[in-house]
Formats: C-alpha cells, sequence, structure tokens
C-alpha cells in the first residue's frame, strides 16, 4: 500500500468512517496529509448532519472541515453546555463542543513500574488542584468564547 | 463442498475450462480458483499475464478465512462485473472477521482484515479501517515505514482521541 498513488489511497480514506480516519493519521506522514483533506470531512460532515447545517456551519478562515466536524461531534456528545470532559488521557473545559481550557492528563490506570509512585501522586493532585479552581476560570472562559463567537 | 467454486451447490462447471490459479493465504493454505476469478484483482492479473503465477501467488497479509470469503465474493461476481462496478463491499467472515474490499474497478483490494467485536455492532458508515488508534498494526500489515518521531505520534494521537470516546 505504501507504493499506492495518493489519488488513490484517498478514493480508499473516502470509504471510511470517522473512526478510522481519525487513526490513520498517525501511521505515516503521507496518510497524515491525506487524512486531513478537506473534501473527505466536508463530505462525512454532510452525510451525518445534512446539507443544510454544512451551509450553517461551514468553515471560515483557518479552519478546516475536520475542525467544523470535530466540533460538531462533540456538541452531539455533551450538549452545548460548559463542560469538563476527558478525551484519551487529558481532560478539557470545552463549552459548545470547542476547547477552552487544557486541564490536564490523567496517569493510566494500571501504573508503569518505571514511574515513581510519588510523580503519580503529584500529577494527579494537579489534575484535581486545577478543576478545583476551574470556577473561577470558567467564567473568564465563557467570556473568551462568548466574545470570539459575537 | 467443492474445492474449485468454494460453494455448496457447485455445478462442476467451474473446472471444466478454466484455468486455475493457486492463491497462498498468509497461514500457508492453498486456494484454487479459476483465473477469470482471480483476475478480478488487477493485481493478480497483472502477476498472471507476466508469468508470475506459476506456483502460487502468496497473500502474506490475508488469512485462509478472510481469503474464503474474498474467494466466494470474486467467485459471485466473476461473471457479472463490469468495468463501471463501483461498488464496496464489506464481507464478514464466519469467524467474526471482516475483509474490507476497496473500489470494485480496482478489484477488490483486501485493506485489512479485523476481528469484529461482538456479532451485533453496528457499522453505521459502511467500512471501518481497524478498531482504534491500532497504528502499529497498519504498519505491520502494509509495510509502511513511520516518518514521524515518537512525540509526533503522541501529539497526532491526542488530536485525534476525540473521536474514541462514547
Amino acid at each position: 500500500m505504501d507504493g499506492l498513488p495518493g489519488e488513490l489511497c484517498l478514493k480508499i480514506f473516502h470509504l471510511l468512517d470517522h473512526q478510522s480516519l481519525a487513526s490513520a493519521p498517525q501511521v505515516c506522514r503521507k496518510w497524515w496529509t491525506l487524512t486531513s483533506d478537506d473534501e473527505l470531512w466536508r463530505k462525512l460532515f454532510n452525510d451525518r448532519w445534512g446539507a443544510d447545517a454544512a451551509a450553517f456551519y461551514a468553515p471560515e478562515g483557518s479552519r478546516s472541515w475536520k475542525d467544523v466536524f470535530v466540533v460538531q461531534d462533540r456538541c452531539d456528545r455533551y450538549g452545548l453546555g460548559v463542560r469538563i470532559i476527558r478525551e484519551g488521557s487529558d481532560y478539557y473545559l470545552i463549552y459548545q463542543g470547542e476547547i477552552q481550557r487544557y486541564l490536564g492528563s490523567r496517569q493510566e490506570a494500571d501504573g508503569d513500574d518505571k514511574v515513581p509512585h510519588q510523580k503519580t501522586e503529584v500529577e494527579q493532585r494537579q489534575v484535581s488542584d486545577r478543576i478545583l479552581f476551574f470556577l473561577g476560570d470558567l467564567e473568564a472562559a465563557c467570556a473568551n468564547a462568548k466574545r470570539v463567537k459575537a | 463442498f467443492c474445492e474449485i467454486c468454494l460453494t455448496n451447490n457447485c455445478d462442476g462447471s467451474a473446472g471444466k475450462i478454466a484455468t486455475m490459479i493457486a492463491l497462498v493465504s498468509s497461514d500457508n493454505e492453498r486456494f484454487e480458483v479459476s483465473e477469470e476469478a482471480a483476475s478480478q484483482s488487477q493485481t493478480i492479473r497483472n502477476m498472471i499475464e507476466d508469468g508470475c503465477a506459476d506456483g502460487g501467488i502468496p497473500l502474506p497479509n490475508v488469512t485462509s478465512s478472510v481469503l474464503a470469503k474474498v474467494l466466494e465474493y470474486c467467485n459471485k461476481h466473476a461473471a457479472t462485473t463490469t468495468p463501471d462496478a463501483a461498488s464496496t463491499e464489506a464481507v464478514i467472515g464466519s469467524a467474526g472477521t471482516r475483509a474490507v474490499l476497496g473500489p470494485a474497478r480496482h478489484g477488490p483490494v483486501v485493506l485489512r482484515a479485523v476481528p469484529c467485536r461482538a456479532a451485533g455492532r453496528r457499522c453505521p458508515e459502511g467500512c471501518r479501517l481497524d478498531e482504534g488508534q491500532d497504528a502499529g498494526a497498519d504498519q505491520a500489515t502494509f509495510k509502511i515505514e513511520n516518518d514521524f518521531r515518537p512525540e509526533d505520534v503522541e501529539k497526532i494521537r491526542k488530536e485525534n482521541a476525540w473521536a474514541f470516546e462514547e
């Protein structure tokens, strides 16, 4: 498959769902470039939410169709309000599907023998500290988001 | 069960006039198929025309269970495929494996055989490339060299973690 020309790879990528397209970019640079193809994600957006939504949420400026898809996918999952969510091992503050603030990461539950026990504790405390203090940040984050939207 | 046309209701016609080609799966099982059926893959057709098919064509990324299903598809479509047929089909194997087939006009390209999760899992958007962020498996299967640094791979993985939360 390494020898397949780009257009053929792209045709195959057009058959895939968004999860496959989200796991493919890390395989190699060629796949990373191809999987961010704007038309790929515009079509996925259109198929999932319809032409009207696609017209309304079409990306402007430097935003790509993939960016728009990701935000809409988060809105479907979490709603439009302020939320604290986890994606992978990272915690984020989101509003209307957009990331407002990175809050921290968590260690894997199983732990790593090489990682000293102390470091795990410190990192966990950092995450909970940040969540504890988010109340003040929350207002600031929402204010920023509303200003951008307006 | 007929070994030649890979069906239970063989009428004996498949073996009579067809030239047989051997395809060898990754677990070294030989499948005899008619040249016509095997030629639906442009790659295999090229190998046949170049005379490389003697001794069998090895398919190192396809197991015998998946290959059996793909050949069933090929045999079914050998007589009916038109050059414009652009359909794709995800074939679900009996052991819960799935072969993803590329566009028919390029011949069935087995992209990946993956074990499915529970049989009841829906695939709402059609084909799946794999079950998660298993880039290593894709690289091994397709023999792609990863030209990213490990920290870049990690960064990309984090950027795409949104797709894998329930």
